[in-house]
């Protein structure tokens, strides 16, 4: 009787969960249909499954961009940011997380502060900074931007999680006198290993999406992104959305096959493991 | 933990050495591209927004197909000591943003396509004025300059070159359901708005909505006929001020504009072209790609007419908003605007408008001395083409508004065609904005 | 470890990042700051003292920008509850969740023009949605879903919705992947019952994750959302859906009154700032 009422409510679970992920996947069905469709036939039937396998969006854009250089540069980038904006953050979060020292809150507040003003203006006085660097057309502006500007928010999930570390384990290898390096590499680390991931996966999708930073910091064809890219697509005298969204599945591949083989990081009982 | 500060400092280390090799890899980019410049080649940056980079109607060529890319080998070739860097960046509200942020820096292009009217003279501080590069013959072989002159004159000072035109927005309608209406829209064309709304009601007598419209379309519809009315001098003072929006004929539009919607004759929104096409709609509106698509969906059963005239004593009679939509612009912070001049020139030559019009990623041309109907076999091209030609077209009225006001205009009107916002009222605002507009920049 | 080095590796931990903020978010903010107090085209600026700030409080926009970000602030807790319960859910493991789990990010990573352009399509006057609503017999519930202003809240909040759960299941999922099996099993062995360890283990040690969504996401609102707003309603009919965010879009890009722009900014920072600190409040009382 038990296990029977057990059992018809994982099944009412798994049609909710269900009926959730069909929404989910939702958009990209529509996308992958809409892209095989003439604009015309796209017009007619917006919803509805293609008629015919039609391949000329896609082709189009092979023909038109030099795909892997769009993409070796978004990767590049992304990559860069993700490297840079974790070296900066980890500390820090390990810091505001487990270390006691004055002031420690008010910094604390200070860094979570610089997230509450919208981006739109920083454009200008920080467009203004690079080109008296000279970074302006140049990647460093991009991969700078992009890392700062997600320290805030890095280091604020990643103190968040830090903060449920059991503090014996530290405390532990705090007695056997290892250095901070060790400490971090053997024990911070790992444990947050889940959290590094996640906000990975979050900077990484956020960043690879991201058209205005790349837009207005580069120029030169040679140094775009594919967002950037997908975004000449359309101009003032065409309406062909098809290719748009042909453009937009394309360029949403590879963050999906990152996020899909990143997200087996996350996995229960994988802190508890490595700590062993 | 000793150690712990070098570290730290050491962290550091590989963030900077990170970035380095960022910059490394861009040197040797640049290395690379500018190393054969040993010979002085001038440079123009050109920020390609309004030539096709990818062609509707034929998906299989490469970028070295299209007409740009050709165009400017062409060039390269005949000037040898020019190379011509074109950066394809979209249209609209992001490009508006990267010149914008770009020319505050003065790093921005050479040369680019904004959109013409406020659009582009809201960065007229970064505007190369074009008339010392143009001569008057030079000139009077392009049509439209009106939109891209600080006036809007044909002959004011030019801060542009006119790109392209949208021809004359129209409006198509379905043979059948109006046949089965007994209406004929051509041989009856309505007079005036009652007219007009007295035949949207017999298509909807037969239980189809009458008219389609897009969410934008107070640009399309009432916009263009307050332009009707009062003709573009007549803009031109509503925009300084000389007269109102407040004055009782064009209340009249903004009435008449919510008298569609109240009496359900109209549905908004973006699903519009795929209503008709199936059927589902006596009328709708649309530019000449749309009226393309249409005939191609649709065959005989597809006509289409212009926007009928507000009343029968407007300035313009049996017009159409269009025209020149798109200019060629020149930085004044451009080092070689008078090589970049020369090579908009090229572009606007005859035998290049020719080309592009044989390369079919254009239909309708704005030169005067090349007939279109010779280059394409389609009549339907070519009754466009005449379209946007006949001087009854009217320069697209949110082009010639300071931009802010289009802006509160835009955000304004859906209020009054869905009743929330009375006719008299919406113009008062309107008005109040246009004295703030003025007053802030007397100030 | 003395407390004295202590302090110091804390304090080196943070000079990084305080060093690059201070930099790209600082000078740009000092700057926001400084120009909220002019006329600014970019070029050249005109300082006019206090008139922005007047001009905000006394244009009549504020008191509908602000509800339009209240109404967004008060769909918080139901996208919080949404994705705390899928979260908790998938950490059943019921058949398929490491599917349903990989598929429910998908609509973050896709940008918020097909999002949006999926939408629009929907709500049409004769979309899917309509269609389906007359074929079910609820035909007289069909609504012209982007042309009143109740509707296109609703619509909009769906698509913040439809976006964010796949991050909130990912936050939520990662929290509860350390809470150590042993935990677990002990509180069975005790025989408690599953309502117990949800709201005795599973809630509390979500805490910090909580906290951080909440957070995040009622910045987000603030100064997040106006990618979809464009995308969507155009910030109208009128302003009646514009938050304070796009509208600094609108006035620095579109019209070009970067002061005006820049003193909007200030004044919504120190909004979102209030009630973040709020929250931060209430997140150590019930910490503690």
């Amino acid at each position: 009787m038990k296990t029977a009422s057990i059992r018809s409510i994982r099944f009412i679970i798994f049609i909710a969960l269900a009926i959730i992920a069909i929404l989910a996947l939702y958009p990209l069905i529509y996308m992958a249909f809409s892209s095989m469709k003439p604009t015309l036939e796209y017009i007619k039937h917006p919803m509805a499954p293609p008629q015919t396998w039609y391949f000329d969006n896609f082709q189009a854009l092979i023909y038109r961009f030099s795909l892997v250089r769009l993409f070796g540069n978004t990767i590049l980038y992304v990559g860069l940011s993700m490297v840079a904006c974790l070296l900066i953050s980890i500390p820090a979060a390990y810091s505001f997380a487990k270390l006691k020292y004055r002031f420690r809150n008010e910094f604390y507040v200070v860094m979570i502060a610089t997230m509450t003003i919208p981006g739109v203006t920083f454009i200008i006085p920080n467009y203004l900074l690079m080109s008296k660097i000279g970074w302006t057309d140049h990647i460093v502006s991009v991969v700078v931007i992009w890392a700062v500007s997600a320290v805030p928010s890095t280091v604020f999930l990643l103190t968040s999680l830090m903060r449920g570390m059991p503090d014996e384990v530290l405390e532990a290898i705090k007695m056997d006198g290892a250095k901070y390096y060790q400490a971090m590499t053997k024990i911070i680390l790992p444990m947050s290993l889940p959290g590094v991931v996640t906000v990975s996966i979050f900077n990484a999708t956020n960043w690879w999406n991201d058209l205005l930073t790349p837009l207005i910091y580069l120029q030169s064809d040679n140094l775009k992104t594919v967002t950037v890219a997908v975004a000449t697509v359309l101009n003032r005298f065409s309406s062909d959305y098809p290719l748009l969204l042909s453009g937009l599945l394309l360029a949403s591949l590879p963050p999906i096959a990152i996020y899909i083989i990143f997200q087996g990081y996350i996995r229960k009982g994988l802190v508890v493991g490595a700590v062993k | 933990m000793r150690f712990k500060r070098g570290s730290v400092i050491s962290i550091s280390l590989i963030i900077v050495l990170s970035l380095m090799l960022g910059a490394c890899s861009k040197g040797t980019n640049e290395s690379a591209s500018t190393g054969g410049d040993a010979d002085k080649k001038i440079k123009i940056v050109f920020w390609n927004s309004g030539y096709a980079t990818i062609d509707e109607n034929n998906k299989s060529k490469k970028k070295e197909d299209f007409y740009i890319s050709q165009a400017v080998a062409r060039y390269e070739a005949a000037h040898p000591n020019i190379k011509i860097d074109v950066q394809d960046v979209p249209s609209g509200d992001e490009l508006f943003a990267k010149f914008q942020t770009a020319s505050i820096a003065k790093n921005g292009p050479d040369m680019t396509v904004l959109w013409s009217g406020s659009y582009m003279l809201r960065f007229k501080q970064f505007l190369e004025p074009m008339d010392p590069y143009f001569t008057s013959e030079e000139r009077s072989r392009i049509v439209g300059w009106s939109a891209t002159t600080e006036d809007f004159t044909v002959d004011g000072k030019a801060y542009g070159v006119p790109f392209g035109t949208d021809g004359t927005f129209l409006l198509a309608y379905n043979k059948k359901i109006f046949a089965d209406a007994g209406v004929d829209p051509i041989a009856q064309r309505p007079k005036n708005f009652q007219e007009f709304v007295a035949m949207l009601e017999k298509i909807k007598s037969k239980n189809v909505t009458p008219l389609g419209l897009f969410k934008d379309s107070f640009l399309h519809v009432p916009d263009y006929w307050i332009a009707q009315t009062v003709d573009t001098p007549g803009l031109d003072s509503l925009v300084k001020g000389t007269s109102n929006f407040s004055d009782p004929k064009l209340v009249n539009i903004m009435k008449g504009w919510h008298e569609l919607f109240a009496k359900d004759l109209v549905i908004a929104d973006d699903s519009v072209r795929q209503l008709f096409i199936q059927g589902q709609l006596g009328m709708t509106v649309g530019a000449n790609s749309d009226i393309t698509n249409f005939s191609e969906a649709m065959g005989d059963n597809m006509g289409f007419m212009k926007i009928p005239d507000f009343s029968e004593d407007v300035k313009v009679h049996d017009g159409g908003p269009g025209g020149v939509g798109a200019a060629f612009v020149v930085t004044n912070y451009s080092e070689h605007a008078k090589e970049t001049a020369d090579f908009i020139k090229f572009l606007m030559s005859k035998e290049e408008q020719i080309n592009k019009i044989k390369s079919g990623e254009a239909r309708i041309t704005v030169v005067n001395d090349v007939d279109v109907n010779e280059y394409v076999s389609d009549p339907l091209v070519k009754t466009m083409q005449d379209l946007a030609n006949e001087p009854s077209t009217i320069f697209w009225p949110d082009n010639v508004y300071p931009a802010e006001l289009t802006s509160e205009m835009m955000s304004l009107q859906s209020l009054v065609s869905r009743g929330k916002m009375t006719a008299e009222e919406f113009m008062k605002k309107i008005d109040q904005k246009r004295d703030e507009l003025l007053k802030s920049k007397s100030k | 470890m003395s407390l004295k080095q202590e302090r110091w590796v804390g304090l080196l931990s943070l000079l990084p990042a305080f060093v690059l903020l201070a930099i790209f978010v600082g000078y740009p903010m000092f700057n926001t700051f400084f120009h909220s107090f002019t006329k600014w085209d970019g070029v050249t600026s005109v300082f006019v003292g206090w008139d922005n700030f007047r001009n905000i409080l006394s244009n009549g926009d504020l008191p509908l920008m602000l509800r339009n970000n209240l109404i967004f602030l008060i769909s918080v807790p139901g996208i919080l509850l949404i994705s705390l319960t899928v979260s908790v859910l998938l950490h059943e493991e019921v058949k398929g969740w490491r599917f349903f789990r990989s598929v429910y990010y998908l609509p973050a990573i896709l940008s918020s023009v097909v999002i949006g352009f999926l939408a629009k399509s929907m709500f049409t006057n004769r979309g899917v949605v309509n269609t389906l609503l007359e074929k079910v017999g609820l035909g007289h519930f069909t609504v012209d879903w982007l042309n009143t202003v109740p509707t296109e809240f609703m619509i909009l909040i769906l698509c913040f919705y439809w976006q964010t759960l796949g991050q909130g299941t990912l936050i939520f999922l990662s929290g509860l992947s350390s809470i150590s099996n042993e935990l677990f099993d002990a509180a069975k062995i005790d025989g408690t019952s599953w309502r117990q360890r949800l709201f005795y283990i599973v809630i509390p040690s979500l805490y910090p994750a909580i906290f951080y969504f909440t957070i995040v996401n009622v910045i987000y609102v603030f100064v997040g959302l106006f990618g979809l707003v464009y995308s969507i309603t155009g910030g109208g009919p009128g302003y009646e859906t514009t938050p304070i965010d796009y509208m600094i879009y609108i006035q620095a890009f579109k019209s070009g009154n970067m002061g005006y722009a820049s003193a909007l900014s200030v004044f919504l920072f120190f909004i979102v700032m209030f009630i973040t600190w709020i929250q931060l409040k209430i997140s150590k009382r019930l910490e503690q």
